[in-house]
């Protein structure tokens, strides 16, 4: 939070902190008065009764219509007085909560946004300036062979990283606006085999095992949506991780069809697990972060998922990790 | 020179170390800020390029730090986050120079070769006699006159004893001095100077045990006091 906000939440609270004692301190006052007026009332009552009748006894006083009126007068009046006020002060509560949920929510997301910024800067510029210093020492250096090799190798890298970038962008932006999932009957053993020898590949040192039923699930749902869910998910096991990456994906047929993949990577704080799924969210700070990342993968899933009616859930591994669930 | 690299980003360092080191530049070259800061208390630099965004330290968090101790060393910082802003960020830490990614490699090496051209100031040293107090050093002959007798100084102890006269009132550093004197780029943890600075106050002290000249600063280094 910035020292701005900061302030203005310390402003916030000193004013409803003032206002509460104000409304007490009148309240009473207006008690007090209400009851001095009363008291001058009977008072009054008392005079003429006494001119009236000098015999007249206290009880009898008391029992006079007047008096018995003005008495159940002074009391609705002061439990009006008490109700206002209490009325008043649950509003305050309820106006003050609501103002400083949407104000955090704010906060939330001008950090996020801000988050974004940085890490889409630094995503998109850092492959940028490898590609650049790899050409330029190209055309200013004689290099061996082998170096060469080397050096172009990582440009690929990078250039293959810039491009998972903007697809994830483009892909993002297309899930808002005009995404319409093309449903068709999949056998999933299939394509969840598919997607895992296509992960293998690009993440040589990750084990992934698979659990399947034996008889293929035959679902309808859209191939580009399911793929895009595993490979987010499995990945981020993948990146996660200070182990050595180990990713479980199980299928099951009962009840419903699931299909729950879990990993042994560093988990989602408890106070994240409602907020991964927002655009651009990252855990941390982005100044010195671990990871490289937009906040988009998680994003891209939950989007996916909507997309295909399903639903998804996140848990804890044990003993650590992540384990999300998705029930189509 | 040496350089002291600390850059995340692994294609990023391998080709700037490549390009430094063709550039007959000792590169010296981490990905974090815990080694950064290890690297720069155990060896000398002559130049330090920090990225921003690092795990754990950031890069200004590391400049911060370095400049506390050591405010010579120049630092350029090489970072994705080019807006205004940041840029006086990193400039109000302490560093020399700002580039952004991506830059140009040849804008690099000029900066590197430039910063560390004129931070090359060498103590001039060509100071041949010397009296203090009671004292009298002739550099020249190696011979000295102090309050407890005449001795013959050994090589070191005169170039130790130069270097703290020329920066006569101002702290010098272990670093600096192991770096000037005995030539080390990785610094050993010796209590040689120390031993040195004994011997300085026996020759020159006339109370050894309460120096007048010979002032050791705790943690930092030593000052020679007029």
């Amino acid at each position: 939070m910035t020292k701005r906000s900061k302030r203005i939440k310390f402003l916030s609270y000193g004013l409803f902190f003032y206002l509460i004692l104000a409304l007490t301190w009148w309240t009473l006052l207006l008690i007090v008065k209400n009851n001095d007026a009363l008291n001058a009332k009977i008072e009054l009552i008392k005079i003429i009764a006494i001119a009236n009748n000098p015999e007249i006894s206290e009880a009898q006083f008391l029992k006079q219509a007047n008096v018995v009126k003005l008495n159940h007068d002074y009391t609705r009046q002061r439990n009006m007085i008490i109700g206002e006020a209490t009325v008043f002060i649950v509003l305050l509560f309820v106006g003050i909560f609501q103002i400083n949920k949407s104000f955090n929510r704010e906060v939330d997301a001008a950090n996020q946004q801000r988050n974004f910024l940085l890490s889409i800067t630094h995503e998109l510029k850092s492959p940028l300036a490898s590609i650049k210093l790899i050409l330029q020492t190209f055309l200013k250096r004689e290099l061996p062979k082998e170096k060469k090799d080397d050096l172009l190798k990582s440009a690929l890298t990078e250039s293959n990283r810039l491009e998972n970038l903007v697809n994830d962008l483009l892909l993002s932006a297309k899930l808002e606006k005009a995404f319409i999932p093309h449903f068709e009957e999949i056998p999933i053993n299939m394509l969840i085999e598919h997607s895992v020898f296509t992960l293998g590949n690009s993440h040589p040192l990750a084990k992934i095992n698979l659990n399947l039923p034996e008889d293929d699930l035959v679902l309808s749902t859209d191939k580009e949506g399911l793929y895009a869910i595993i490979k987010n998910l499995v990945e981020n096991g993948i990146k996660y991780n200070i182990n050595i990456p180990e990713i479980n994906i199980v299928l099951t047929d009962e009840p419903k069809p699931q299909l729950i993949i879990s990993d042994n990577g560093v988990g989602i704080p408890d106070g994240d697990k409602t907020k991964i799924f927002n655009k651009f969210y990252r855990i941390g700070n982005e100044d010195t972060r671990k990871t490289k990342g937009t906040g988009l993968g998680l994003y891209i899933v939950k989007e996916f998922v909507a997309a295909l009616g399903a639903s998804i859930e996140v848990e804890d591994n044990s003993p650590t990790g992540t384990k999300f669930i998705i029930e189509f | 020179m040496r350089i002291l690299l600390v850059e995340d980003e692994e294609n990023i360092r391998k080709v700037v170390k490549l390009n430094l080191e063709m550039d007959d530049y000792e590169v010296v070259t981490t990905d974090n800020g815990k080694d950064a800061m290890k690297y720069f208390q155990e060896q000398h630099f002559d130049l330090i390029i920090l990225d921003i965004m690092l795990p754990e330290i950031s890069g200004l968090q590391i400049c911060e730090q370095i400049r506390l101790t050591d405010t010579e060393t120049p630092i350029i910082f090489l970072t994705a986050k080019d807006s205004p802003p940041d840029r006086v960020a990193g400039l109000k830490k302490g560093a020399d120079d700002y580039l952004a990614k991506p830059f140009n490699l040849e804008e690099l090496q000029l900066r590197v070769k430039k910063l560390i051209s004129r931070s090359q100031k060498t103590p001039k040293l060509d100071m041949e006699y010397y009296e203090f107090g009671k004292n009298k050093v002739n550099f020249s002959t190696f011979e000295a006159k102090g309050v407890n007798g005449d001795i013959t100084l050994t090589k070191k102890e005169a170039m130790l004893l130069k270097l703290l006269i020329e920066r006569k009132n101002e702290v010098v550093s272990r670093q600096q001095i192991l770096q000037f004197v005995w030539g080390y780029d990785v610094y050993p943890s010796t209590r040689t100077i120390d031993n040195f600075i004994l011997s300085f106050r026996k020759y020159f002290e006339e109370n050894p045990k309460e120096p007048q000249f010979f002032k050791s600063v705790r943690g930092i280094g030593y000052k020679f006091l007029e």
